[in-house]
């Protein structure tokens, strides 16, 4: 019995979590290079294909150069504070990807299911939420223990961005609660399966309130004032080597969050489309599991792709404007919107 | 359940503790020299004058305030929204009711301008 417990509850969990993340640092990775490649077609130019074939191997050679760069703490910082910054940033995306359920349960010929999950938690979006608003406390550390001007007001800016384009995420997830009626992600999904649409036909508002809504909080162009490689200095100015690298892998990170859950939330994650799911899952199990993977997969591609694509595409939003944006255009559309979405549950989604 | 949790708290200490750990592996690999003018902080090539605990524009603080009051309002909306369909139609007149009262401190704050940034 004992030994049972220990199985189920110590076992099963470290296993997943070593599959998880060896398949989460190794799309983190790839996802820069990627990004990278892609960044150079969109100009017409190559990219990085000199180390490995295809530039396969630049991430390492990049995550290495890090490494072995020296440790530097500005006279000016408070060197506790801008030592802890970077795990605050870092370990929220990481736990966010525990409770995302990749597809069906799996039927094991003795029987028992095992969930495609690390942790299907029954509070699982509200577990993502909440662990994105503590990435902010990296952000906010890391620029008031620099000890510089930049960085601080970097921070300050960065902060009140996050703030402001949460409350309209925030609310069109709850749109999403609301049809789905769990926050459960895999309740989410067999929701859209059971409904036969996708969350996205009854939430196109709210699907693209939450699209530019989780630009602005990765921080990403077009909205990424916080980094601003070029011209505005961010809240990682003083911070150099390993450290540094801590706060674009949490950058990245989130963003192969992101583009998992988008799919979850509003295109049926992995439901496969045209076919019915549930039905064929009684007679072919194995089948729907890897289809269901790979259509899940796919999606998410599409959200990674999109990502790259809008940076390719749009110029840096000015502060003021970007503020406005979130205040006064996505935060009334998004409460309006979750009247409307209220009112269709109520009256056509029975 | 709550034993289910105990992949996110496996998850969380790795977390965690990656970052130390990798700072303190590196410590074995990485140079160090020390030179006074490089742990100088950022500045345009100039030397560094007034201190960076200077003030701060007002209106940081403002919309921290306001971010708090929608953000509770927020929380407040979640059980609404999970419980929706055992509320029915006498939830959605009680929460419509709830919004409006913040819709008319949202459109306070919005003409006392305080979500304005350009002056």
């Amino acid at each position: 019995m004992n030994s049972q417990i220990l199985i189920n509850y110590i076992a099963f969990p470290l296993i997943k979590i070593a599959i998880l993340l060896a398949a989460v640092f190794t799309v983190v990775a790839y996802i820069v290079l990627v990004e990278r490649r892609l960044l150079g077609f969109f100009q017409s130019r190559l990219g990085p294909n000199r180390v490995g074939p295809l530039g396969l191997i630049q991430p390492v050679a990049d995550g290495l150069k890090l490494f072995l760069k020296e440790d530097l703490i500005p006279t000016n910082a408070n060197p506790f504070i801008f030592k802890i910054a970077p795990i605050f940033s870092f370990f929220p995306p990481f736990v966010g990807f525990a409770v995302l359920t990749f597809a069906l349960p799996l039927i094991m010929p003795s029987g028992k299911m095992h969930q495609f999950a690390v942790a299907d938690v029954d509070l699982g979006i509200l577990l993502i939420l909440s662990l994105s608003s503590l990435g902010i406390f990296g952000i906010i550390l890391a620029g008031w223990s620099s000890g510089s001007k930049y960085p601080l007001f970097g921070s300050l800016r960065s902060a009140s961005q996050m703030l402001a384009y949460e409350i309209p995420l925030t609310l069109s997830v709850i749109s999403v609660i609301m049809m789905a009626g769990s926050f459960r992600l895999s309740d989410i999904v067999t929701a859209q399966q059971t409904y036969k649409f996708y969350f996205i036909i009854p939430g196109i508002v709210a699907f693209f309130v939450y699209l530019i809504s989780v630009v602005a909080e990765t921080n990403r162009t077009p909205f990424d004032l916080p980094e601003g490689e070029s011209e505005i200095i961010g809240f990682h100015t003083e911070y150099s080597g390993m450290r540094f690298a801590f706060f674009f892998m949490a950058e990245y990170a989130n963003v192969v969050l992101i583009c998992m859950l988008t799919p979850a939330l509003f295109l049926g994650g992995y439901d496969i489309p045209f076919l019915n799911d549930l039905e064929l899952y009684k007679t072919h199990p194995y089948l729907v599991n890897v289809l269901g993977f790979l259509s899940y997969a796919a999606k998410s591609t599409l959200f990674a792709y999109f990502y790259i694509w809008i940076r390719a595409t749009f110029p840096r939003y000015r502060y003021d404007q970007l503020l406005k944006v979130g205040w006064s255009v996505l935060f009334p559309i998004s409460l309006l919107n979750l009247f409307l979405v209220a009112l269709i549950k109520l009256f056509l989604m029975k | 359940m709550a034993i289910s949790y105990i992949g996110v708290g496996f998850l969380l200490i790795i977390g965690l503790l990656m970052v130390p750990v990798t700072m303190i592996l590196g410590k074995f690999f990485r140079p160090s020299k020390f030179e006074i003018s490089k742990l100088e902080p950022y500045e345009c090539g100039i030397e560094v004058k007034d201190s960076p605990k200077g003030r701060i524009s007002v209106h940081f603080y403002i919309v921290a305030v306001v971010f708090l009051i929608f953000d509770v309002e927020t929380v407040f909306l979640f059980p609404w929204a999970v419980a929706f369909d055992k509320l029915g139609l006498f939830g959605f007149i009680e929460v419509g009711i709830f919004l409006l009262l913040l819709i008319v401190a949202y459109i306070y704050a919005y003409f006392k301008g305080a979500l304005r940034w350009e002056e």
